[in-house]
């Protein structure tokens, strides 16, 4: 029952707020928000216990939907539990700081109830019992980011960008639910439980069958966790506010992982496989795009690709305690960093250019030890968070052998770590760009986010203590050279960057000019608008103007001949009393040949 | 008596030819014209329902050509009219009625003389002489003309009731005979040609004369396809239908402002200024195009029944397809009433008579389509 | 029955000089519908009446109600109580509510008919107060496109009436319950389908026979687009459905695979041409046409998922079609044409914008709306037939999104409009959506209320082919 609570509580506040939110000011409105979610962090810490005792725990609600094991149910494990506990908690301390960022009440409405249903949706592809069931929060939870992104529906760009995150968000719902009725249809159940105790000869056609679910759901959640080469979504929902931008990139691009983690025992290893590569190659390629970058929201985004990329790469290799870890870790931090650089652009006046930047370290010194707690932990240096959980990934997939998949993981923390120091130099340590006034943010915001760097810093430490519960690890088991050339690389990438930005942007030239080809991103952008929406809307507009005038005109040319042989008709029908004689002698002449020729 | 029966046939017909009689003397006395004229038309209509009578009964060919005759002659007069124009006018009418009562005649001799006896009895027992044929051949012809000619004139309909009945003894005598005659084939054709026609032949026409005209031929045309099916019932049903709908829509002509060859156009207002009769225009139209639930609907789907039981589904699809354009073509006639109205249009005649039999001839077809058991039943007695 | 006796009522007390009590009265009419096939289905008593009506012909006044006709005969009453109430104003009312009232009985007897040439009667009788209404309150053009519509529905009713009479002289009855038992050969069955198919085909409208179909909508008056759209295509469906599934089985499997190729292509032409829509109502057209094509394919699949899917969905369908036509009907007001103007009303008219989003979603399926459930066992149904064509119908789920989206773009976002006064919605139109919303969550979280019922099938429907 307090697993339906877990759920119920975000959803329920998504609904509440949506009917009767109406009256209510954004303070209300956040306080019941960050109330609920605390709410349910609450629940589902209060599981841990019972889950001590017994592997999963299940609820069943109701029936849904005639499909086999489509029901209202949930199951969790401990595993799960603690990706509950990091999604609920941060979501809560998040709601909690956009008290205050909102800065007016209108629209807070639908902020708070998009907010919770992105946590509801996400929380029910953690939490479902069956795959339909995690779709339906899979979409979910993409409707309310589009809600979300789009929410300041003023801006073109955040109205683009919303687009864009919802089509791809499509995208992975098709083929998340394609992959999910080809397992249905091949193995009669769409439970996780029973599909999973389900064994298939691979290459038999049920194989083949397997094979294809399995390609789809990677194609799922290689859109829901913005991976390459369908990324570009949370890059460009770097416009959204700062809380919005929070949740996504803790919360919402968690759940292709997630999936991932939950449908372990099913995909084929292959497409396991592929996503752990997939996931080393976005590591790395987004954590250099974010070195390219100048708006500091767009630095951010991309790093939360490269990290969910790691993500992918301990998932993809079975080290699902590493991929937790990571997960949680991550949530965190970057929880920390977007708010922390929320709250500096608020205070310089919604500047986000980093060259614009500088100096603010004595201005906002609160903010900029958080921020530095999280780039820390962002960058793997230990003791914060990011270390350990880095040292996880990087242990798994050097004993599966996977060389090539080892060094992509380091140099993604090499350039990973470059990228975050670059952007707290340029904020708060090089030299100021332009002198402004600025003020530490008001406590509201202040407080949740010291709560979250605290959390970066120690999370890592009490995890690897084994405090917290949220299963073992190989960390222990690493060979000691591997954690030193870890931490080495993250150091590595640390002081040059450091080094190199310590005076400023204007002194780095040679290194932006270096990474300005990765500027714009993968190219990933312009080829879908190329390959895929033009000729789409060339398509329609071939057929809006061929096929359907075509098929208008077919109609309206047989009316047209229906009526010309009318007129036809009429003109050679015969006037005046001898030809209507004629006529009728003819006819007569007729039916007699026919009834001559027809007797016997 | 010999040369006439008294069966179920006759009783059927000849009380429709009755109420038919009756309404369009009740039509004709209403007309707002002047002197004995009026009087004088009641007088033409009574004989020529006289002659329907015996056309209808005839059960041998000297007493159908006396019906005949009786039957059409009368009718030229009465659509006639006073003054050398109306008689220019219905001059051509005359003449090609005179050379098709001719024809008829002249089939009857052959007949006569291919067989030796006038009943129709004796048509059956007939040896496959040319002569008998011929005779046949041209008797028939001489009545489809008949059927064909001034469709768009109230009387025609009396005239046309009395004929198709004749036509539907006379073929069911001659169906079963020693002499094979391929009936089905002939009449499916006549009929699919008349739908054809009508249904397309109207598509074009403006002139709501000639429009109600055609609009009739094709429900005759039902009636040929029914016949075809062997299934006089059902011929019998649509050809009650077909006197009703005539009557009704006829009787709606002579409300139309424009006296003289009025076309859709005159129409335009006619739905605000009188809304009730074109409620009842409505049904009577919906009735032409056979749709439900109107008497029209039952006529054709009670014809198309009987054509498919004679495994003619071609013929089906024929009359299908032409009703659409049936409907394309009659369905303006309605429409057309709820055009605004013209700055110049004379306000429609009051007809508070016609009216009323529009009305009542609606109100029938509406019956007849929602509870069509009982004229159903009745129709069955028209068995051969 | 009384759900036919009530509309007619409705519409006979529209001849007596009651004057603007009509709308009320017709608003009544169709919630009292609603009450009286709900009482019907859930309180029970016999479903089926039976009595001779065209003896001679073998037709019967045979009615009865289903699990899937209730369904439609409540969703009929919801849109024509709904159509009615938003027909405000209009010229005429009390020919225009009779009229109404008259298309409302038509689509319960097709809903109700048990016998095949009462059901022919009602289908081909629908076609009155439809075109008049269309003919006498219809918009621009409302001649050519009424005549184009008559036509190609009467041209589709041809072949049905041949395929209907070819049937049931074969078999000696037309009633669906004895119809049951009787077995076409095998060989005639796909000419059978073809028939029957054709007039269902044009109505629904199946790819490529909807060339009377965007014009409809933009002509014909905003209530009547609504139950065009939402319940008169619907009742195609149920037709497929509830005639040729049962009596042709084998015929329906062998055209099968034609006819789930047309469905598929014409869901994904429906949705590509939405994408260019730059008026509502053509907008609403073209989503619609991808909808019912995709709702076709769970009846085409032939399995029981896919037919209950396909009655979800076209309930579902038939509410979120309501609430788009008449919030383009109130966006229309305020912008003062149905042409997508240059957008950013969402701050000057939130609570519009909330429930056009709201239906919007619905449309594109999205789970937590009565639109996901529906989806969702059809492309069940479709993939368990095959993973290939059910593919390519989940390509069409990315392709609503697009226009489902990039309308909401268009029209709502950006930099604020210039409008009216008030441009936000008025609480007579807030009456209108909010059931209707309702009813969408409600379906959309609990679907079995619909599904239970469509389990309802009373026996007389069980052919040899289910």
């Amino acid at each position: 029952m307090t697993l339906v609570l877990v759920v119920a509580f975000p959803i329920g506040t998504a609904i509440a707020i949506a009917i009767v939110g109406g009256g209510l000011g954004r303070r209300t409105l956040g306080i019941l928000t960050t109330i609920a979610m605390a709410l349910s962090f609450g629940a589902a810490l209060s599981m841990v216990a019972s889950l001590r005792d017994r592997p999963s725990v299940s609820a069943f609600v109701g029936p849904w939907l005639p499909i086999p094991g489509a029901d209202l149910a949930l199951v969790v494990d401990s595993s799960m539990l603690a990706v509950t506990l990091a999604v609920t908690g941060v979501a809560a301390l998040i709601a909690l700081y956009s008290i205050d960022y909102l800065s007016d009440d209108r629209g807070s409405r639908g902020f708070f109830a998009a907010f919770a249903l992105l946590v509801g949706g996400t929380l029910l592809v953690i939490l479902a019992a069956n795959l339909l069931l995690v779709f339906a929060g899979w979409e979910l939870a993409g409707v309310a980011a589009y809600l979300l992104v789009g929410h300041h529906r003023e801006r073109a760009p955040a109205a683009r960008a919303a687009v864009t995150l919802f089509v791809t968000e499509r995208v992975g719902d098709a083929a998340l639910l394609s992959g999910t009725l080809v397992l249905l249809s091949e193995l009669r159940t769409v439970d996780l439980a029973q599909l999973g105790g389900v064994s298939i000869e691979h290459g038999s056609m049920a194989g083949g069958a397997l094979a294809a679910a399995s390609v789809l759901l990677l194609i799922g959640a290689l859109a829901k966790s913005a991976q390459l080469p369908l990324h570009g979504w949370l890059a460009d929902s770097a416009e959204a506010a700062t809380p919005v931008s929070a949740v996504l990139q803790t919360v919402a691009v968690t759940s292709g992982v997630v999936l991932l983690m939950r449908m372990r025992s099913i995909l084929v290893p292959d497409v396991l496989d592929a996503a752990a590569f997939i996931g080393g190659l976005t590591a790395f390629a987004a954590a250099l795009v974010a070195i390219a970058q100048r708006d500091v929201r767009r630095v951010l985004a991309w790093s939360t690709i490269s990290q969910v990329g790691l993500m992918f790469v301990s998932a993809g290799l079975g080290a699902l305690f590493a991929a937790r870890f990571q997960l949680m870790a991550h949530a965190l931090l970057k929880a920390v960093l977007v708010l922390g650089a929320g709250s500096v652009r608020r205070a310089v006046g919604d500047e986000s250019d980093v060259g614009r930047y500088g100096g603010l370290a004595t201005r906002m010194p609160w903010t900029a030890g958080a921020f530095g707690i999280g780039t820390l932990a962002l960058a793997g240096i230990p003791p914060a968070a990011g270390f350990f959980a880095i040292a996880a990934t990087v242990s798994a997939a050097y004993s599966e052998n996977e060389a090539i998949l080892t060094a992509l993981v380091l140099l993604a923390t090499l350039a990973s770590a470059f990228a975050g120091v670059r952007l707290f130099t340029l904020m708060f340590a090089a030299p100021a760009a332009s002198v402004r006034e600025a003020h530490e943010a008001p406590p509201l915001q202040d407080i949740p986010f010291l709560v979250l760097a605290v959390g970066a810093l120690g999370f890592g430490a009490v995890v690897s203590a084994g405090i917290l519960p949220i299963g073992s690890g190989p960390t222990d088991t690493t060979p000691l050279w591997l954690l030193s050339a870890t931490f080495t690389v993250a150091l590595a990438g640390s002081v040059s960057a450091w080094l190199g930005y310590r005076h400023g942007l204007a002194r780095a030239a040679r290194i932006e000019n270096a990474m300005h080809w990765a500027g714009n991103g993968l190219g990933t952008d312009t080829a879908y608008a190329r390959g895929i929406a033009r000729p789409l809307a060339a398509v329609a507009r071939e057929l809006d103007a061929g096929a359907e005038r075509v098929n208008e005109r077919a109609v309206g040319s047989f009316a047209g001949a229906a009526l010309s042989v009318s007129r036809a008709l009429r003109r050679s029908l015969p006037e005046g009393p001898q030809a209507r004689q004629a006529l009728v002698l003819a006819g007569t002449l007729a039916l007699l040949a026919f009834w001559t020729l027809s007797g016997r | 008596m010999t040369g006439v029966a008294w069966d179920g046939s006759s009783v059927f017909f000849g009380s429709l030819v009755a109420v038919v009689a009756a309404a369009l003397c009740s039509l004709a006395a209403a007309r707002p014209s002047s002197g004995g004229r009026r009087g004088q038309e009641v007088v033409l209509l009574l004989l020529s329902a006289i002659g329907a009578v015996v056309t209808v009964v005839a059960t041998d060919l000297v007493i159908l050509f006396g019906g005949l005759v009786l039957v059409t002659v009368p009718l030229y007069a009465a659509t006639g009219g006073r003054g050398i124009r109306a008689v220019e006018r219905a001059m051509p009418g005359f003449l090609l009625g005179a050379s098709a009562t001719a024809t008829a005649g002249y089939g009857i001799a052959l007949l006569y003389a291919a067989t030796g006896q006038t009943a129709y009895a004796g048509l059956g027992r007939a040896t496959a002489n040319p002569l008998y044929l011929a005779g046949l051949a041209l008797l028939c012809a001489g009545l489809v003309t008949h059927l064909a000619l001034g469709s768009a004139t109230r009387p025609s309909i009396l005239r046309n009731v009395a004929i198709a009945a004749a036509l539907i003894r006379l073929i069911a005598a001659t169906r079963n005979g020693d002499v094979a005659l391929d009936w089905e084939v002939t009449l499916a054709t006549i009929g699919a040609l008349a739908l054809l026609v009508a249904g397309l032949g109207a598509l074009t026409e403006r002139g709501i004369g000639r429009l109600v005209g055609w609009a009739l031929i094709s429900q005759l045309g039902y009636s040929a396809i029914g016949v075809a099916g062997s299934a006089a019932p059902a011929a019998a049903l649509s050809l009650a239908v077909y006197a009703a709908l005539g009557i009704g829509v006829l009787g709606f002509l002579a409300v139309v402002p424009a006296a003289d060859d009025p076309t859709l156009s005159d129409l335009a207002g006619l739905a605000r200024r009188r809304p009730v009769l074109v409620v009842g225009l409505g049904v009577l139209v919906a009735g032409l195009i056979g749709i439900p639930p109107t008497a029209g609907f039952i006529a054709r789907v009670s014809v198309f029944e009987a054509a498919v039981r004679a495994q003619l589904l071609w013929l089906v699809l024929v009359g299908t397809v032409a009703a659409v354009a049936g409907a394309a073509s009659y369905g303006r006639i309605v429409l057309a009433c709820f055009a605004p109205p013209r700055l110049d249009a004379v306000a429609p005649p009051r007809a508070r008579v016609a009216t009323t039999v529009v009305l009542l001839a609606a109100l029938a077809v509406l019956i007849v389509g929602v509870f069509p058991g009982p004229l159903l039943d009745l129709a069955q007695s028209v068995r051969f | 029955m009384d759900v036919l006796v009530i509309p007619l009522i409705a519409a006979a007390a529209c001849a007596l000089p009651i004057g603007t009590l009509a709308r009320p009265l017709a608003v009544f009419a169709g919630l009292l519908t609603v009450v009286a096939a709900g009482v019907s289905a859930w309180v029970g008593g016999s479903p089926f009446e039976s009595v001779v009506w065209a003896g001679p012909l073998g037709a019967q006044l045979a009615v009865g109600m289903d699990g899937m006709s209730t369904a439609l005969l409540m969703l009929s009453g919801v849109l024509f109580a709904t159509g009615a109430a938003a027909s405000g104003g209009v010229r005429s009312p009390r020919a225009y509510f009779a009229l109404w009232s008259l298309l409302q009985a038509t689509v319960a007897g097709i809903l109700i008919a048990r016998d095949l040439i009462l059901f022919f009667a009602f289908w081909e009788a629908l076609l009155v107060p439809l075109t008049l209404l269309m003919w006498q309150w219809g918009g621009a053009d409302r001649r050519a496109v009424t005549l184009r519509l008559l036509l190609s529905w009467m041209s589709g009713s041809a072949l049905l009436l041949t395929g209907i009479l070819a049937l049931g002289v074969g078999a000696r009855t037309f009633a669906l319950a004895d119809l049951g038992g009787y077995r076409l050969a095998e060989g005639s069955q796909v000419l059978f389908a073809l028939l029957f198919l054709g007039a269902f085909a044009v109505r629904l409208p199946l790819f490529p026979l909807h060339a009377w179909h965007a014009r409809a909508y933009v002509t014909a008056p905003l209530p009547l687009a609504i139950v065009l759209a939402g319940i008169i295509s619907k009742t195609a469906i149920y037709a497929i459905a509830r005639i040729c599934l049962p009596l042709f089985p084998r015929g329906m499997a062998d055209l099968a695979p034609y006819l789930i190729a047309l469905a598929t292509v014409g869901a994904l032409y429906g949705a590509l041409l939405a994408m260019r829509q730059r008026d509502t109502r053509t907008f609403i057209a073209y989503a619609t046409l991808s909808q019912v094509d995709f709702i076709s394919l769970g009846v085409f699949v032939g399995s029981p998922t896919g037919r209950e899917g396909a009655l979800i969905a076209s309930v579902s369908h038939g509410l979120v079609v309501a609430m788009l036509v008449l919030l383009a009907g109130s966006l229309a007001r305020r912008i003062g044409s149905f042409e997508l103007g240059s957008g950013g009303l969402a701050s000057r008219a939130p609570l519009l914008t909330t429930f056009f989003i709201a239906a919007v979603l619905t449309l594109i399926g999205v789970p937590g709306t009565s639109g996901a459930p529906g989806d969702l066992l059809i492309l069940a149904a479709t993939f368990a037939r095959s993973a290939g064509v059910g593919l390519v119908a989940a390509f069409v789920m990315i392709l609503s999104a697009a226009y489902g989206v990039g309308l909401l773009r268009t029209v709502f976002f950006g930099p604020a409009a210039v409008v009216a006064e008030r441009p936000d919605l008025r609480w007579r139109e807030r009456a209108l959506l909010i059931p209707l919303l309702a009813l969408v969550i409600v379906f959309g979280v609990a679907p079995r209320i619909i599904g239970d019922l469509a389990e309802r099938d009373a026996p007389a429907t069980a052919g040899p082919g289910r």
